[in-house]
């Protein structure tokens, strides 16, 4: 963990402006990189949060989960249903799309937290596929298995109706009257994620965050030193629980369907990359590791081989087929297999991240040869 | 003085092994007592019996007055026994002053404190205590290094310091100079000296018999399992049985 | 009574399958100490080497059918049948034996390749490491095979002569029990390449000092021994084995891309509840898991808990780590 003292709270602060101002004027600037339309910044928001939630654990305390895809799920489910129920509003989907995320992540974390090291993880990946099975074929009444759980113009919608509330056309999440889709949407994700990024600050420079950490560098010296660590890992479980309801929540806020494939424990390992790729650990890492994986899906996916054969025109013709051919598996449907190629990179060859990057680039210029220098905060 | 640490009738076996049998010892408040004996007699095992790594087979523990057998590791911590280990378990990704402040930490919040929303930075109580000891200690300079960059002499004193800061009535150190030069040596028994005044109780595990002699208020010997002589280090420097366990051998390092 | 019976040989086929990855899975945690999510990804390619097998036994041309007279016909007649006519297609219709003989030295190759290449690199990284670059080389192969291959299943035929299924109810005395032989050989199968390994362990020096890793890694490399060697033929060993076990799965179960995770998972959890390091436990705990998955599909058990097979084993291996963390017969 970086040196806390070095970065007074004045830097937080300026860190936390700098950050609330990138993302509130996203829509001017996204377009200057090809991400200006609103689907896809949702995206970068939504899966910031997710990975913001999934560092808390996993980065600070070391504990592999695969199984927070499936309180994504729940955070879903629970939206619609709240949609379904009560009322279009956002608020209450989400209020209860967190408390629902945090319940199952309390017993779930629980249960799992009863093991460490590789038990844990094939514990969490036990939970996964159980839920996945539950949802898909089990409890099909509340989740509508394969074809998805969706709102329906028809819901009983307690609290809308009393409030004399009606939809038109196809149900959207609302927040107040206000249509949640759009730029709206994604303002309205923005605030979340910028909520939620603070939120990390807060925790990370908490004597709580340092508490976790510590775990991560020796847990059963952390015993002998008077702690009893298994709270204080649950506490993290359940908090990068809800932060993943709540990611599930706003997933469902802009699109308002619930599927059960995401809640397989292959979804968790989206983003365990994203938080590796992007600096495990860190506070930016997980929102950077985030934006760059969905940035480059848009890209790749849409790409297909007439694109590659274009780029490639300026060569001649057979060196034009070669590069098309090597290229041709990793892009369009082929990027899972980007993915995992990534995966397998970043774990093998940069560790730390793009942060790690990051840092020794700065090293660099700054001109300082000590590790033990210094080191900026982020 | 009363006892503060009475082991009671301690065994423990490993499958066909008897590594402890019988162990009965009384430690006074406020002395040094020093556990010594050949390589393989059993001490550190005797010490893990005590601090909740190992559950004796039979037997008591009793640390001002109640009894430790069964405890939870963190609990055996509050209670007031602190053990400072022989090979440095160190939080190696902190800087020195964050590892004094784990356990600084520990006494001020108890086993468990959810604080999410304080700042760690602005606890300048905890920050200037764990800077003191360090001072104390020697190591101020080194304070915002990282804990796994430093020389495992340096090491072994961050190590001495977490149990420190916590202020412990009943500190265990399991061979606290083992492995260093003569002039790390006399520094330690500086501080231990030093901090002997503070009225804390101490058990040391040595093999160095001139760390043990310049400390030692009463020594203990144990030998196979066994306590085979209790005493002032007079007393013990002329038992025939301390002289046979070690077969006649004085180590100096 | 004879429904539990089939029942049973249902279970015992699908445990054999869990029994033999888990197998693989142990001996390279137990000696590596690496945890391998790419294991399924080994047996899926054992299942598509049968497929690559097939399709190459298989590869026809455009020929007049001559059986069609009053107007000119063509089929897709496989080669083999028009060079050697009834050899060939007997040839054909045994592509799964044959392609058990050519699995062996292919999986051995792309064993001894994972290890080498990547595996190898990982053993002083901690566990946490080791499963996600493993994880990301088993999404990289499942989607190059998928790219290949195509999302569908693919099924494959067992040879003719053992197409058919078995009386077994004449033999145990009940009326009316039918097993397919082809999953029976399965069974016979997997017992025997279970057997193999465990003998392979007992009777021979290499295998005496595997045993010896798995107690105690230290201390055989300081004895001196090149304990890098071993390790990975045992790799490539294990990849054999989950790699023979897939291809002789193909007929009962057509092969698609994301098998391997499938298998995986629930071979984690068989490995778990028998007991990390437990080449036994492994292999009880699979037939044990493969049974009661398939008692919990019966109509009967569905009616009462609807669902309850799809998470019976998962709940099982929850109730186990929690009560008996060391599985039922581990020792780590």
């Amino acid at each position: 963990m970086q040196n806390i003292s070095a970065s007074t709270r004045n830097r937080d602060l300026v860190m936390l402006g700098i950050f609330t101002a990138v993302v509130l004027t996203a829509p001017l600037w996204g377009g200057l990189i090809g991400a200006g339309y609103p689907d896809l910044l949702q995206k970068f928001a939504i899966f910031g949060l997710f990975a913001v939630g999934y560092n808390i654990l996993f980065g600070l305390t070391g504990y592999l989960s695969f199984g927070h895809a499936a309180f994504l799920g729940i955070g879903s489910y629970t939206t619609v249903w709240s949609f379904k129920l009560l009322s279009m509003n956002a608020l209450p989907a989400v209020m209860f799309s967190v408390i629902m995320a945090g319940l199952f992540s309390l017993v779930i974390g629980f249960l799992s937290l009863r093991r460490t090291g590789i038990y844990f993880s094939i514990l969490t990946l036990a939970f996964a596929q159980m839920s996945y099975n539950l949802a898909y074929s089990v409890l099909t009444p509340i989740t509508n298995g394969e074809t998805g759980l969706r709102v329906l113009n028809d819901d009983p919608r307690v609290i809308d109706n009393a409030l004399g509330i009606q939809i038109e056309g196809s149900p959207l999440g609302t927040l107040f009257g206000m249509e949640l889709t759009g730029w709206n949407g994604f303002y309205f994700c923005a605030v979340m994620l910028i909520l939620g990024f603070w939120l990390s600050i807060k925790i990370f420079r908490s004597p709580f965050g340092l508490k976790l950490v510590a775990i991560k560098s020796n847990q059963t010296r952390m015993s002998y030193t008077g702690f009893n660590t298994q709270p204080y890992l649950l506490s993290a479980f359940v908090i990068s629980g809800m932060y993943a309801g709540l990611a599930g929540s706003l997933m469902a806020i802009v699109d308002p369907l619930a599927g059960a494939e995401r809640m397989q424990w292959t979804a968790s390992g989206e983003v365990v990359l994203m938080t590796i790729l992007g600096g495990l650990g860190t506070l930016i890492g997980p929102i950077l590791g985030a934006a760059t994986i969905k940035y480059f899906e848009n890209i790749f996916s849409a790409i297909n081989e007439q694109v590659l054969q274009n780029a490639f025109s300026f060569l001649p013709d057979w060196l034009n087929s070669f590069f098309v051919f090597i290229t041709n598996p990793f892009v369009g449907e082929g990027w899972h297999l980007t993915l995992g190629a990534l995966f397998m990179l970043v774990v093998i060859f940069l560790p730390g991240g793009l942060m790690q990057g990051v840092s020794h680039l700065s090293r660099m210029i700054k001109g300082k040869g000590s590790a033990d220098a210094d080191k900026g905060d982020a | 003085m009363s006892n503060i640490l009475d082991i009671s009738n301690v065994n423990k076996t490993f499958g066909g092994l008897h590594a402890l049998s019988d162990i009965n010892l009384k430690v006074e408040e406020g002395t040094i007592h020093a556990i010594i004996g050949p390589n393989g007699a059993g001490k550190s095992t005797l010490l893990n019996c005590c601090i909740g790594r190992l559950i004796p087979d039979t037997g008591t523990v009793t640390f001002n007055g109640h009894n430790m057998v069964g405890m939870n590791p963190y609990d055996i911590n509050h209670a007031g026994m602190v053990r400072v280990f022989q090979t440095p378990e160190i939080f190696a990704d902190l800087t020195l002053h964050q590892n004094v402040m784990i356990p600084a930490l520990s006494k001020r919040d108890g086993t468990f404190k959810f604080n999410p929303f304080a700042d760690i930075r602005a606890e300048k109580d905890i920050q200037e205590q764990a800077r003191q000891v360090l001072e104390d200690i020697g190591l101020g300079p080194l304070a915002d290094h990282h804990a796994g960059n430093i020389s495992r002499g340096d090491k072994r004193r961050l190590e001495l310091a977490m149990g420190l800061i916590q202020h412990p009535k009943l500190l265990l150190l399991d061979e606290p100079t083992a492995g260093m030069a003569r002039h790390d040596t006399n520094k330690t028994i500086e501080l231990l000296q030093k901090i002997k005044e503070r009225g804390m109780t101490k058990i040391i595990i040595e093999h160095d018999m001139h760390v043990v002699f310049s400390l030692a208020d009463r020594i203990s010997v144990l030998a196979q399992g066994r306590i085979i002589a209790t005493g002032s280090p007079e007393e013990i420097k002329v038992d025939p049985r301390v002289k046979e366990a070690y077969l006649g051998e004085e180590t100096e390092e | 009574m004879d429904a539990i019976v089939l029942q049973i040989l249902n279970g015992l086929d699908k445990g054999g399958a869990y029994a033999l990855i888990a197998l693989g899975l142990t001996l390279v945690f137990g000696t590596l100490g690496v945890v391998n999510f790419a294991h399924g990804a080994l047996f899926m390619l054992g299942a598509f080497v049968a497929v690559s097998v097939e399709g190459l036994l298989t590869l026809s041309k455009r020929v007049k059918d001559e059986s069609i007279t009053f107007f000119d016909a063509y089929k897709e007649t496989p080669y083999l049948e028009l060079w050697w006519g009834d050899t060939g297609s007997m040839i054909i219709d045994y592509s799964v034996p044959i392609s058990i003989l050519i699995a062996v030295p292919v999986m051995l190759l792309i064993g001894l390749a994972m290890e080498r290449g990547l595996v190898r690199h990982f053993y002083k990284r901690d566990h946490a490491d080791q499963i996600l670059v493993t994880f990301g080389l088993a999404i990289v192969i499942q989607e190059i095979i998928k790219a290949n291959f195509g999302a569908n299943p693919i099924p494959i035929g067992a040879p003719e002569i053992v197409s058919g299924s078995a009386d077994i109810g004449a033999i145990l005395g009940l009326e009316g029990v039918v097993y397919p032989w082809w999953r029976l050989i399965y069974l016979a199968f997997s017992l025997s390449i279970i057997g193999g390994v465990f003998a392979f362990l007992q009777f021979t020096t290499f295998g005496m000092v595997v045993r010896a890793g798995m107690h105690d890694r230290q201390m055989v490399g300081l004895l001196g021994i090149n304990i890098q060697r071993r390790f990975t033929i045992v790799f490539g060993l294990a990849a054999v084995v989950a790699g023979l076990a897939g291809v002789m799965y193909t007929p009962i179960l057509p092969p698609d891309y994301h098998m391997g995770m499938d298998f995986l998972v629930l071979s984690f959890v068989v490995v778990v509840v028998g007991g990390m390091g437990s080449l036994g436990g492994a292999v009880a705990a699979g037939f044990l898991l493969g049974i009661l998955q398939s008692f919990f599909s019966m109509n009967e058990v569905k009616q009462y808990l609807p669902g309850i097979d799809q998470i019976i084993i998962y709940l099982i291996a929850v109730v186990i780590l929690l009560v008996r963390p060391k599985g039922l017969m581990g020792r780590d």
